[in-house]
């Protein structure tokens, strides 16, 4: 079952990670976008654009960015979305 | 064929109450003949220490109320042994409502699930 899983919380990394599969797929949000500095880009990581934006943070790190509509599309391209709190 | 959802405990208790709404939230499911697990990882494995005395802070222990999950038919109840040993804890002093189970296992679960919920 391919899943997205949505992370808001830099600090729950490790443990969502360690969750996922390879088939999943993962989207930082909010205050996780700030991770797409500290990681090596993957190609089943993303990064919410908007957030980085509101932030001042110029995607550098040549992460995959999504916009609000790609991350409806994702929704919609996985079988199942985990928020990770 | 019912659906499966997977509850996830990865709080400790009392400094949320992520765990007590947790539960409550996986036993209420449990009424509605859906296949649940209930999956204790990280620091949710502190959820199912044994002598958790919270009256001292004037909080309700809600850890007796792990017992009914068997109760309401739910039979998945696994906490992580990697999370477990890392913590130095040992299965003795744990309440004995789940099995001690390998991660890869509970990351089966957890993607197999048609729902997961976290809080």
């Amino acid at each position: 079952m391919k899943t997205l899983y949505i992370l808001n919380n830099p600090q729950h990394f490790k443990q969502c990670a360690s969750a996922m599969t390879e088939e999943d797929t993962l989207l930082l949000i909010e205050n996780a976008v700030l991770l797409a500095d500290q990681l090596e880009p993957r190609s089943n990581y993303f990064v919410l654009e908007e957030d980085l934006i509101a932030r001042g943070l110029s995607n550098n790190a040549e992460w995959q960015t999504k916009d609000y509509q790609g991350f409806v599309q994702l929704t919609l391209d996985c079988d199942k979305s985990v928020s990770w709190l | 064929m019912s659906q499966s959802l997977a509850v996830i405990f990865n709080k400790a208790p009392y400094g949320t109450q992520s765990g007590r709404e947790l539960l409550d939230i996986a036993l209420m499911a449990a009424a509605f003949d859906m296949n649940i697990s209930a999956l204790f990882i990280d620091d949710g494995v502190y959820q199912l220490l044994e002598n958790q005395q919270p009256d001292i802070l004037n909080m309700k222990n809600h850890s007796p109320t792990f017992k009914a999950l068997e109760l309401y038919g739910i039979e998945t109840v696994l906490i992580n042994q990697e999370d477990l040993s890392q913590r130095g804890l040992s299965a003795d002093q744990l309440l004995n409502v789940a099995d001690i189970s390998p991660s890869s296992n509970i990351n089966q679960i957890i993607s197999r699930s048609d729902f997961v919920f976290m809080l």
